[in-house]
């Protein structure tokens, strides 16, 4: 009797084992109120044989709950205004875009599981937007490269991100693309001490180590002087230790190197102690929301964005315009990316004339796209060349600082 | 290696002031855990999210235009409410059927902490929200170091929640049924103790105390989000065991103990291992001394 019980729970450890796998991200229906064209969580290859009626569909892979939901959901906001926007124009080679989106939650298994559901759904030909944090995509990379499946992410930036295949890109700013932006930012504010507050991950670990060997490289030139660096962890709310340390070493400015939930916390923590600080972000402190959470103890802090929603380029104000008619909010950098990735695979799969997920791979290398990073087109590595503007919060609001950035060699000669 | 920072002794006293301010954070915390622990001999794993939960409907009420002290007696009542249902609807069968303590409690402790959690997510959304600081009277310099007002309130409330507590438990005929109730249910029953009743009342003592907790920690951090309590409740419970659990001024000096070695230990090592700290504490409070500070070893009679 006893043996028998055993086996019965050791066969049902296994079923639960087994089945516990897939199920971690099926929440196509955990997005807030769906657009008929962009979500759908059904699906599997065996539909009847009108190929060319048969919509296109995409992937759409990011954190919509948990600490970095609003990315997550940005993206997907980005992918569902170029989604509606080409199957308003008749759609691709007359098949209309479709949308599958799934939940990781920025945590890696989470984000396997989900790219192993989306690589087994031979309907979805491409990632449209793969995940969000570098750690995460990492990840879930290889799983891509091998299978076969392009994936293109908003916002990965470690420096080995799209060398793991050619089935990997990114369009967002790659690190050392960020660190000629973030190096400067100390500089154009005058700052005469600086300490670094970064979240102890892939990102935070890898920036910061880029910024010191630049630093060092430079330093009897620079009119500051790099007194503190101070980590942290991810769901970190009390910054009193760090607050303490930044303030021990006299730091006139920091340079955050985490994303905007982290800082409105810090920032709130920090200007109470010191009001007169300045605070530097990086691009991932771009979002309304720390406005809202932090209030007074972010203005006049800096930072940067690739995105510029005031630009007057055509490209940029069809899809802020688009956005805010939809979503009633301004978008961001991700928003950005994810939009531009979708009209880089539309484009792909008209050079192509198929779906095929090879030969869509094939010809992201070769499309060149206007859409709001500019001309748009992925290097040898699977990189895009992207700029980025300077953003100063004043008056609870993001306003550009133009023409603050200069070119690399510039800079540096400018010393 | 430590990565780069000015040191010297005025940061390391620095560091204890905070250690000190997280410390009462953390005790009035683990006061909750003491409580039911003290009273019901079961570890309410549950009391993290119960005090999620009265965060975000303090954050509601407030949202709804009430004032602050109309939101908080509100929730007293209600975050009380789910916790007296917890026991009512989850553990109370369990005590009713053999077998039916210790691992079962814990584990059913363990699903409903998620559940709920699970269910502000749900209701209330994962984003982190903001919470309005109304204890906030300034920044205080004393002798050259920094102290929030908030961290005065918080350290002078944990008193005083200590002292009504102490005061309900060891001066009260409620509190010697409770008393009575952890040291033998059957005699108590027998002594004319109302079992049933004491213990729903020390459901609702720990709901209210949640509250309290989740009023002030809301307060300091001005955040409200769905995972709030998980950090905070695993070093709280840290907290009450090293202090011996079960007791309630040993949570409170479980609590700084926990805070101050964790603020140091961004002095010496960097702010990255901050949240293994008081998992150490822990880890060794059970292998030399699992009674903890103030904790003396249970007699189980026969």
């Amino acid at each position: 009797m006893k043996k028998s019980i055993n086996i019965l729970f050791a066969l049902l450890l296994v079923v639960a084992l087994i089945s516990g796998c897939g199920t971690s991200s099926t929440s196509g229906s955990g997005n807030k109120p769906a657009e008929a064209s962009a979500n759908n969580g059904s699906g599997n290859g065996n539909v009847a044989s009108e190929a060319s009626q048969e919509p296109i569909r995409l992937a759409h892979i990011g954190p919509l709950t948990g600490n970095m939901a609003d990315f997550g959901q940005h993206a997907l906001n980005g992918v569902q205004v170029a989604v509606e926007e080409i199957n308003e124009n008749g759609g691709v080679m007359g098949r209309m875009l479709e949308v599958v989106s799934y939940d990781d939650k920025n945590v890696g298994e989470d984000a396997a599981a989900a790219a192993e559901l989306v690589i087994s759904d031979s309907s979805i030909c491409a990632v449209t937007s793969a995940h969000y944090s570098s750690g995460v995509a990492m990840v879930a990379a290889p799983l891509y490269q091998e299978a076969g499946m392009a994936a293109i992410s908003p916002s990965a930036s470690h420096p080995e991100y799209s060398s793991i295949g050619d089935y990997i890109f990114r369009n967002n700013l790659t690190e050392q693309a960020e660190l000629v932006y973030a190096f400067q930012m100390p500089t154009i504010v005058d700052c005469k001490k600086l300490g670094i507050v970064s979240m102890m991950s892939d990102f935070g670990e890898s920036f910061v180590h880029g910024f010191e060997e630049l630093y060092e490289a430079n330093k009897d030139k620079l009119g500051y002087e790099l007194a503190v660096e101070s980590f942290f962890v991810d769901g970190t709310v009390d910054f009193a230790p760090n607050v303490a340390e930044i303030v021990n070493g006299d730091c006139d400015a920091i340079i955050f190197v985490a994303e905007y939930n982290n800082l409105a916390a810090f920032a709130m923590q920090y200007r109470k102690v010191d009001p007169d600080a300045q605070i530097i972000g990086l691009m991932t402190c771009y979002n309304p929301e720390l406005i809202n959470m932090a209030g007074e103890a972010v203005e006049g802090m800096v930072l940067y964005s690739v995105l510029n929603p005031n630009s007057e380029r055509p490209a940029v104000k069809n899809f802020v315009d688009r956005y805010v008619a939809k979503f009633n909010s301004q978008p961001d950098f991700i928003a950005a990316n994810a939009y531009d990735n979708v009209h880089m695979i539309a484009a792909s799969i008209e050079k192509t004339g198929s779906t095929d997920r090879e030969k869509i791979k094939d010809a992201l290398y070769e499309v060149e796209v206007t859409c709001t990073a500019g001309e748009l087109k992925f290097d040898a590595n699977g990189d895009a060349e992207k700029t980025a503007v300077m953003f100063k919060v004043e008056n609870g609001d993001f306003a550009e600082v133009p023409d603050a950035f200069k070119l690399w060699d510039d800079f540096v000669a400018g010393l | 290696m430590p990565p780069r920072t000015k040191r010297g002794a005025k940061l390391i006293v620095q560091q204890i002031v905070n250690g000190i301010s997280i410390g009462f954070v953390y005790a009035i915390v683990a006061v909750g855990y003491s409580l039911i622990f003290g009273v019901l001999r079961i570890m309410n794993m549950a009391y993290a999210s119960i005090f999620t939960v009265g965060a975000h409907f303090i954050l509601m009420f407030i949202t709804a235009k009430w004032g602050m002290v109309p939101a908080v007696i509100a929730t007293m009542a209600l975050t009380g409410l789910v916790s007296v249902f917890f026991d009512f609807a989850m553990l109370a069968p369990l005590r009713s059927k053999p077998g039916g303590t210790g691992t079962t409690v814990l584990i059913t402790a363990i699903g409903f902490n998620y559940v709920l959690q699970n269910l502000c997510m749900v209701i209330w959304g994962s984003e982190r929200k903001s919470f309005p600081n109304v204890i906030d009277f300034g920044t205080i310099r004393i002798a050259g170091f920094n102290f929030d007002s908030t961290q005065f309130v918080i350290t002078g409330v944990s008193i005083i929640l200590l002292i009504i507590l102490s005061w309900i438990i060891y001066g009260t005929n409620t509190g010697l049924g409770m008393r009575a109730v952890q040291q033998n249910t059957k005699a108590a029953n027998l002594m004319g103790v109302n079992v049933k009743r004491t213990i729903t009342f020390t459901f609702f003592l720990s709901g209210i105390t949640a509250v309290i907790a989740a009023f002030l920690v809301s307060s300091y951090y001005q955040l409200v989000y769905p995972t709030m309590g998980v950090q905070l409740g695993s070093k709280a419970f840290a907290s009450a065991v090293l202090g011996g659990i079960g007791i309630l001024h040993g949570s409170v000096l479980g609590g700084l103990i926990v805070g101050i070695l964790e603020c140091l230990s961004v002095y010496f090592f960097g702010g990255g291992y901050r949240e293994a700290v008081a998992f150490i504490i822990l880890l060794g409070v059970l292998l030399v001394k699992p009674t903890g500070l103030f904790g003396k070893k249970a007699n189980t009679k026969v």
